[in-house]
């Protein structure tokens, strides 16, 4: 089976740079910021990620800028990027849905049980 | 550390990485390596910094998806002439020694079979696998040829390893365009010496002229075609973005 789903830090890239374009350590701490702590992004394994999701087409370079003589490449999410972001967060929306829905459920199964 | 003295170390641990990326990611990777550190208000790297520096170069080397320059193809074109050539020396059928390996006299054939995969691998437009089969080949080349010497069994003579292992790693090592070109053109050329010029110096009527002739046409053919093939489908945009898709789907 295809294993379709999207791993945690690209998912927070690709939303982070939903609302505009960043350089890599604004992503670095957006990410942060975005999944609460859970993943801190690594300078080596962002930029194998942007390199990674720009041959993709997910994501594209926007403009280079030289800030207090300190280089700074920009990216911005592509359409194909945002189409993709849009269906990661309906397949989780559908497995939450899903599993709230069995959640609920696990009482009424345990009283059946305990009927029988 | 100064700001410079920083920006120098971060330097040097790009060089980890291939030229091909530090041209395209090294003043990017570098500007953010530097924003980082001036945010935990380091002056230093942190020893994290350097391994996760250090192993995403190594890795990126490696397992790139990056496809291989033609000096590249020449040299793994060469070797696996080579190693073909290889399997005809060592195929023993009909006799038998305690060490053999199967019809083989010699264990290295292990090694010939993962260059024959790797050039496999380059014409379906597979550089990953053909990188890391190239460099499992070397490894098991001078494996076989330690332990050879070491326990007295049928190995590679030492000038084999060192010819086999030099191709190999030029096959698959992004190095520079013309440094490559430059090794590759010298590995061939020694290959060329050692199997059509000494023989015609030594013996122009013997077997092994013929062999060594064939050998050479060989290599010519198989490095023609092996370009031609890589290069028809370098020109074809649809095969390295299903490469791509293939770790969209897995790894994204």
């Amino acid at each position: 089976m295809v294993d379709t789903s999207m791993r945690e830090p690209t998912f927070w890239i690709l939303t982070a740079l939903a609302t505009g374009r960043r350089h890599g350590y604004a992503l670095i701490r957006e990410v942060r910021q975005l999944s609460q702590g859970r993943v801190d992004l690594k300078v080596a394994t962002l930029y194998a990620a942007l390199d990674r999701l720009s041959r993709q087409e997910l994501i594209a370079p926007d403009g280079d800028e030289v800030i207090d003589g300190r280089f700074r490449r920009f990216f911005r999410l592509s359409p194909a990027g945002r189409e993709v972001l849009g269906a990661e967060i309906d397949r989780m929306e559908q497995n939450a849905r899903d599993a709230r829905a069995r959640l609920a459920l696990v009482p009424q199964t345990r009283r059946m049980v305990f009927d029988a | 550390m100064t700001a410079s003295g920083l920006s120098r170390a971060y330097v040097n641990l790009l060089v980890w990485y291939s030229p091909e990326w530090r041209a395209q990611h090294g003043e990017a990777m570098l500007g953010t390596l530097l924003d980082q550190a001036d945010a935990e208000s380091r002056t230093r790297v942190s020893l994290a910094e350097r391994a996760e520096l250090i192993t995403g170069g190594l890795r990126e080397r490696l397992l790139s998806t990056r496809h291989p320059t033609q000096p590249n193809v020449v040299a793994l074109s060469a070797v696996t002439v080579l190693s073909v050539y290889y399997f005809s020396v060592a195929w023993s059928l009909g006799h038998f020694a305690p060490r053999f390996i199967g019809p083989f006299s010699n264990p290295s054939v292990i090694a010939g079979v993962l260059i024959v995969g790797a050039f496999v691998s380059v014409m379906l437009s597979r550089p990953t696998p053909a990188r890391i089969l190239a460099l499992a080949s070397v490894v098991i080349e001078v494996a076989v040829a330690v332990l050879a010497h070491a326990f007295n069994w049928f190995g590679p003579s030492w000038s084999t390893v060192i010819l086999f292992a030099g191709l190999a790693l030029l096959s698959a090592l992004p190095l520079r365009r013309t440094t490559t070109a430059i090794a590759a053109a010298t590995s061939v050329g020694i290959v060329l010496a050692a199997t059509v010029f000494l023989p015609i110096v030594f013996d122009l009527r013997s077997d092994l002229f013929f062999w060594s002739v064939v050998t050479l046409l060989s290599i010519l053919a198989a490095a023609g075609f092996a370009c031609a093939v890589t290069e028809a489908r370098g020109r074809r945009p649809s095969i390295a973005s299903s490469d791509d898709m293939g770790s969209q789907t897995k790894s994204s």
